[in-house]
């Protein structure tokens, strides 16, 4: 069953003058049940492709048909407001996304996932990077969706963090599905299904993820570094 | 299936916000609730005493502003008390400037919250401008309420009008502070004109005088304004014997609806410009 179909996606930017296409009329199906890892160098277009996909930002032309619910990009920390506590930052998203009888069960269920202790109550700006890691995956852990947009984030955290977090993932992915970006590439196999590969604004699919994963690493060591 | 698409002779659509089953009104109704309650632990946090510290930081300028205005004889006399006659024009003008140049900021300030989806730029400026109209009518009741047991008698004529000529108010900040926030990003330049609008716009509102008592021909500049009509209005409820010979509440009501229209018919055209990275 197809949960995602784009057609004709484009995407530019204009920066000085000069216009940069990342994303040129590019077609594609996901299908429920399926993870995808999104492979391509430096630049090639992943995360803006994951940032038009989650609905926070518009391409320029390009058909999307969606009937799933989309996360967030997982881990993501700008949300949170530097003078608020990890408290009052998980029950502002907890506001929006739970119904009113279920606030109270998503922050305990923050709070006792991110072990903070007592840091839960003092601001975020206090925390360290481990600290505001925990905190953000452990509030986009908190909500079902059918898709999770995961941009970066298992090299996030200490070893014991890292740990904790492939075991949820592999939890929520028995019922939802993974759009993934990653350059540790051991996190992309151990997730995903398919791969789509973008290169100069184009879009290679392959249902052969190792295949994807090789071609991959021979074009990154084959070019200059962006 | 929903579906958006991004050609340019269709208007972009939305995908699901990730909220399914949840009604458009019904999420736009959280996410206001959420935004409302971040400004304001933003705002405690900011400050010491809670949420007293909070009222009372707007309450004291206003405070100081009116000191200055009475110390001046701007307010030349009249059958409303000299002090509410300063708090009605001077908080209710406040509400209004204070919505809008927060809502010029309100999208760079929030900018990071777009990617919760549910999250629109259009909720900053109602949280924003809910947030404004609530503190400082907490502060025009505190100071009824001072003045009350204090220095003289209150005979609130009309409590609808009272909260009417807030409504309105909040609405005109909310109207001007929407299209704002728009031109601001489309046009960046825009960003320091902007702020002085609404500093304009104080001399036109009778805010701390009576605009009547200067020459006929000056009329003009004040009675087109439907800012100085809200404040009279507001004046006019507290004291039936308050004389004010333009305030029409019908304009009022007529100019908000114009705003808030022009305002929601410029967002719309416009989101998809503010949502784009």
């Amino acid at each position: 069953m197809k949960m995602i179909k784009v057609r004709g996606l484009t995407k530019t930017y204009t920066y000085n003058g000069k216009k940069a296409t990342i994303l040129n009329n590019i077609d594609f199906d996901i299908f429920s049940g399926e993870s995808i890892a999104i492979l391509g160098a430096n630049g090639a277009g992943k995360s803006t492709l994951l940032r038009i996909l989650g609905g926070t930002d518009v391409p320029d032309s390009g058909v999307i048909e969606s009937d799933v619910s989309i996360s967030w990009p997982v881990g993501l920390v700008g949300g949170f407001q530097g003078s608020l506590t990890g408290r009052e930052n998980v029950t502002f998203v907890s506001r929006i996304y739970s119904p009113k009888h279920r606030i109270e069960e998503r922050i305990n269920y923050i709070e006792e996932f991110a072990e903070l202790g007592v840091y839960f109550d003092r601001p975020f700006k206090t925390y360290s990077s481990g600290m505001r890691s925990r905190l953000a995956f452990g509030l986009s852990m908190a909500f079902d969706f059918d898709v999770y947009l995961i941009d970066e984030v298992t090299s996030a955290g200490d070893q014991r963090f890292r740990e904790k977090s492939k075991q949820l993932l592999l939890d929520k992915r028995k019922r939802s599905d993974f759009l993934m970006v990653d350059h540790n590439l051991w996190g992309l196999k151990l997730h995903c299904d398919r791969a789509f590969l973008l290169d100069g604004g184009k879009i290679e699919i392959y249902d052969d993820l190792e295949e994807a994963v090789a071609l991959h690493t021979e074009r990154l060591l084959s070019k200059p570094m962006n | 299936m929903d579906s958006q698409n991004f050609g340019r002779d269709h208007p972009a659509g939305l995908i699901k916000d990730g909220l399914p089953g949840v009604s458009g009104w019904r999420v736009q109704w959280r996410v206001v609730d959420a935004l409302v309650y971040r400004e304001l632990r933003t705002r405690v946090s900011n400050v010491k005493g809670g949420f007293l510290g909070v009222l009372i930081q707007p309450l004291g300028l206003i405070l100081i502003w009116m000191g200055f205005l009475a110390a001046i004889n701007f307010h030349r006399g009249g059958s409303l008390n000299v002090f509410l006659f300063l708090s009605s024009g001077t908080i209710l003008f406040t509400t209004f400037s204070q919505i809008v140049v927060r809502s010029i900021n309100a999208m760079d300030a929030n900018e990071a919250l777009l990617f919760y989806r549910p999250v629109k730029p259009i909720d900053t400026v109602i949280a924003r401008a809910i947030c404004e109209t609530g503190l400082y009518t907490c502060c025009l009741l505190v100071i009824c309420v001072f003045t009350w047991i204090f220095l003289d008698n209150i005979y609130m004529s009309d409590i609808g009008l009272f909260f009417i000529s807030i409504l309105l108010m909040a609405v005109y900040g909310f109207s001007i502070g929407l299209i704002f926030m728009v031109l601001c990003h489309i046009a960046p330049a825009f960003q320091q004109a902007a702020f002085w609008v609404p500093r304009m716009l104080w001399f036109f509102s009778g805010v701390a005088f009576r605009y009547w008592i200067f020459p006929p021909w000056t009329r003009v500049f004040f009675v087109w304004n439907p800012l100085m009509h809200a404040i009279e209005l507001n004046r006019k409820s507290m004291s039936d014997d308050y004389f004010t010979p333009d305030a029409n509440l019908s304009y009022a009501l007529l100019c908000a609806l114009i705003a808030v229209t022009l305002s929601l018919w410029i967002y719309y055209n416009n989101e998809k410009a503010l949502l784009t990275l």
